[in-house]
């Protein structure tokens, strides 16, 4: 059993007895509800902000409003997994709608049009550009830190998709809590992470492909032991995502499902400790570290 | 002797236009049901039309790899700090 454990569900307020939730909160991550897509914002414990992903085109005036509502100024780093247009298209609107300093994503090809409009609107807007690579570290503020863990090197090829294959996955650390963002890694990509001795276990676990029948593999949840899994995905969708299989996977795992089609925007809180997950529609739970 | 086939270079099929609504044509080909804009259709399509979809692999229509590489020029690698 992981190092955690759950100890609370939906609150109704605190009771005797019950965990106290995490105050203050240092660090946030919110995975917007952006339909069929993935965007999450990381803020740090110093007010650093890290949007990984911006979901599809149509999305990004839902973002650039939830962005606000979240009194974000200026986006410090924007990481883009992968140049699939459910992970870069609404991240137009948000280069001509926000400051940012820097973007960062792999240099796997995938010339769309829409990753040639992003391309030129970062020129335009003068935005710092810089190369996802394997175990880069960003310093993010107040103990918190992100590191690269891929993409693989060498790419992965003959995959079902080798833009999905050759994803970055992201990895947010802060004290004793781990937040692993698994992008639209595929299976091959899920053993590539395995093989390459990178640190996978997290509490929390941003879920690949939007719960794809073929990642989120038994052996990869085994070593990443999630608590808490959380499912980018959109009501509507043509894939059939998420899965049952991923699903029955996760479960069997332990994890925790959320899903941003029927929990809206999912948001993590945690002291570094404690994990609160909270959701759109009203959930609210706490994970905390056993002692 | 019997020349060898090759593959085809393009695809054409048919397909129905089952309803086009708010800018957006629903398609049915076979069992499946997908939408396109409508405004890849000809004029002259209307609901209950069938018309003819050709598809053909040609040169890459943007390069943004180039610009991309530019623009990470001046990398010079290593942690980030924010």
């Amino acid at each position: 059993m992981p190092w955690l454990l759950l100890v609370a569900a939906l609150a109704s307020g605190p009771r005797a007895g019950a965990t106290p939730a995490p105050a203050p909160v240092p660090l946030r991550v919110d995975f917007v509800s952006v339909g069929q897509g993935d965007a999450a914002l990381v803020t740090s414990p110093t007010g650093k902000t890290v949007l990984i992903d911006g979901g599809p085109r149509e999305a990004g005036p839902a973002l650039t409003a939830a962005l606000r509502a979240r009194h974000v100024a200026t986006i410090d780093l924007v990481v883009l997994t992968h140049r699939h247009e459910d992970h870069l298209g609404g991240l137009i609107s948000i280069v001509r709608s926000f400051p940012v300093r820097m973007f960062m994503d792999a240099q796997y090809r995938h010339d769309s049009g829409v990753y040639q409009e992003l391309v030129e609107t970062l020129q335009a807007r003068k935005v710092t550009v810089r190369n996802a690579e394997r175990n880069r570290t960003i310093d993010i503020g107040g103990g918190a830190t992100i590191t690269l863990l891929s993409p693989p090197d060498p790419p992965i090829a003959h995959s079902r998709s080798d833009v999905n294959a050759n994803s970055v996955i992201v990895r947010l650390d802060y004290r004793a809590v781990g937040v692993l963002f698994a992008a639209d890694a595929e299976p091959q990509t899920e053993r590539w992470l395995l093989a390459s001795g990178a640190r996978l276990p997290a509490q929390v676990l941003k879920v690949a492909h939007h719960g794809g029948r073929y990642s989120s593999t038994a052996k990869f949840l085994r070593a990443v032991s999630p608590q808490a899994a959380v499912i980018s995905v959109g009501v509507v969708n043509e894939y059939g995502h998420p899965t049952p299989e991923a699903i029955a996977r996760l479960e069997r795992a332990h994890a925790r499902v959320y899903r941003t089609d029927r929990d809206g925007t999912v948001t993590v809180e945690t002291d570094g400790a404690r994990i609160q997950m909270t959701t759109a529609n009203g959930k609210r739970e706490i994970l905390a570290a056993a002692p | 002797m019997t020349p060898k086939a090759t593959p085809p270079k393009s695809r054409t099929t048919s397909v129905f236009v089952d309803a086009v609504e708010n800018g957006r044509a629903r398609l049915l080909l076979g069992d499946d049901a997908f939408t396109v804009p409508a405004a890849l259709l000809p004029d002259d399509a209307r609901e209950g039309s069938w018309v003819q979809l050709s598809a053909v692999v040609t040169p890459p229509q943007a390069d943004p790899d180039a610009l991309r590489r530019k623009l990470g020029g001046d990398d010079p690698g290593g942690p980030i700090k924010l």
